[in-house]
């Protein structure tokens, strides 16, 4: 008990002595919690101010997406309006599957202006910021799709397809069907032998029968496989040929009968090459959300 | 800090004068305001932080492939052909769990044609991607075009 007196009065005096020190002690505390409390305040308001620019640029980076699959999105409708297909495979070669139709039915050239008015009119001004699709390399009567630099598929609508090296892709084998209307009278197979040898393998359905051509001929020379209808042939030409406005070894082109359908499966192995990216030949224009870019109808990149 | 300063200052404002003590009372009621002021603001700002972009980012990026894979396997295609949402539900079904698809097919003169909800989806979230994209619907006499519509959140 006396010691607890003791206490409280050495407290006391210790008080009343050190009133001064407690005064100023008080006075350091509090600014150092104002501080405190400021910098937290401060802390918190940078740290929002930081996290709310890192994520407007996270999701500004993914802007350029738009861009990408609004292509993406394109290039598969003209593919489908042209009735052409791709698919590429590399591994020890290059294969290139090309699967599609000639016909005369839908009009292409109907189908390409009908589809440049739908963008225009109706699709562009949904999807915001500027957009112009040039579609004036289709509207020529022709399609090309390019695989890179290598190759060259060009479609002359409703009458042919061929496809050409333009540098250095050279073929090392065929795999081709061909379905068709009609019923043929005969057909005539002229292979070239020796030089560059390319394993062919075609086969060819019509409504009145159908045949099998497994052949090696020489991709640097012109083969021939003629089908004779009434009125008209159906030709199948592979080796060197006149394409792209010069002559080429390991071209192929199929070539329809007027106003008849003819849908072809080629599936063709090439010496291995790069073939991306493969796009149309159409040019589109998108200004939106800072993004502002000009590039080819791409397929595969 | 501002108790203690009551207390080691008790003696001068309980002989001396109330007007003194009020003030320190005041004074120790602004303080206490002031702090409790500041950190509510900073607890008020630290929950204005959001750290959902790459969620958003992702959420963006599945809905974009959905739409991919919707057209290129023709599921689009198809169930305007047949006038049937089925095509696309295949789709829609098998994709994440935890995320949420609706499929809505307009035509060129924006009329719904077909429409696609995810089975298990019911509520919409506040933030719903929403991508869309053409399809060309082929066939022997006609190229028809579409406008098909994905939207996309996270449960």
């Amino acid at each position: 008990m006396n010691k607890k007196v003791k206490i409280s009065s050495s407290f006391k005096q210790n008080k009343s002595s050190n009133k001064g020190i407690f005064s100023k002690k008080g006075f350091l505390f509090t600014i150092s919690v104002i501080f405190f409390a400021t910098t937290l305040l401060l802390y918190s308001q940078s740290y929002l101010s930081v996290t709310s620019i890192s994520e407007k640029n996270i999701i500004i980076s993914a802007k350029p997406f738009n861009s990408l699959a609004l292509v993406d999105d394109l290039a598969f409708d003209v593919g489908r309006i042209l009735g052409i297909n791709v698919d590429i495979n590399s591994a020890e070669s290059t294969r290139v599957n090309l699967v599609g139709q000639i016909s005369s039915t839908p009009d292409t050239l109907d189908a390409i202006l009908g589809y440049d008015s739908f963008l225009n009119n109706s699709f562009f001004a949904r999807v915001g910021g500027s957009k112009s699709i040039d579609f004036s390399g289709l509207l020529d009567g022709e399609s090309e799709l390019f695989f890179g630099n290598e190759l060259e598929a060009d479609y002359l609508y409703s009458s042919s397809i061929v496809i050409y090296p333009k540098q250095n892709a050279t073929m090392k084998s065929i795999d081709l069907n061909i379905i068709t209307s009609g019923v043929h009278s005969a057909y005539s197979f002229s292979p070239s032998v020796g030089g560059q040898e390319i394993q062919l393998n075609l086969k060819y359905y019509d409504d009145g029968n159908a045949f099998v051509i497994t052949s090696v001929i020489d991709a640097n020379s012109l083969s021939t496989l003629t089908v004779t209808y009434a009125g008209a042939n159906t030709v199948i030409s592979i080796g060197q040929l006149i394409a792209g406005g010069a002559s080429r070894n390991s071209v192929i082109k199929i070539v329809a009968r007027p106003s008849q359908r003819i849908t072809y499966e080629l599936g063709v192995d090439y010496f291995k090459f790069n073939p991306y990216p493969v796009f149309w030949n159409i040019v589109l224009r998108n200004q939106q959300g800072g993004v502002d870019s000009n590039s080819y109808l791409t397929l595969m990149r | 800090m501002i108790f203690m300063k009551n207390n080691f200052k008790g003696k001068d404002f309980m002989g001396q004068g109330k007007q003194k003590g009020f003030l320190i009372t005041v004074d120790a009621f602004l303080s206490v305001t002031l702090i409790l002021l500041i950190i509510i603001l900073s607890f008020f700002y630290l929950s204005k932080v959001t750290l959902d972009s790459w969620d958003k980012v992702d959420l963006i990026s599945l809905v974009f492939d959905e739409a991919s894979v919707l057209e290129k396997s023709l599921a689009i295609e198809n169930s305007i052909l047949q006038s049937s949402s089925e095509n696309i539900l295949d789709y829609l079904n098998n994709t994440p769990s935890g995320v949420c698809f609706e499929v809505t097919v307009f035509s060129s003169t924006l009329v719904p044609e077909v429409h696609a909800l995810k089975n298990g989806c019911v509520g919409r979230a506040d933030d719903v991607v929403s991508y869309e994209r053409t399809v060309a619907v082929r066939n022997l006499s006609s190229v028809t075009f579409y406008i098909f519509r994905v939207e996309g959140w996270l449960k």
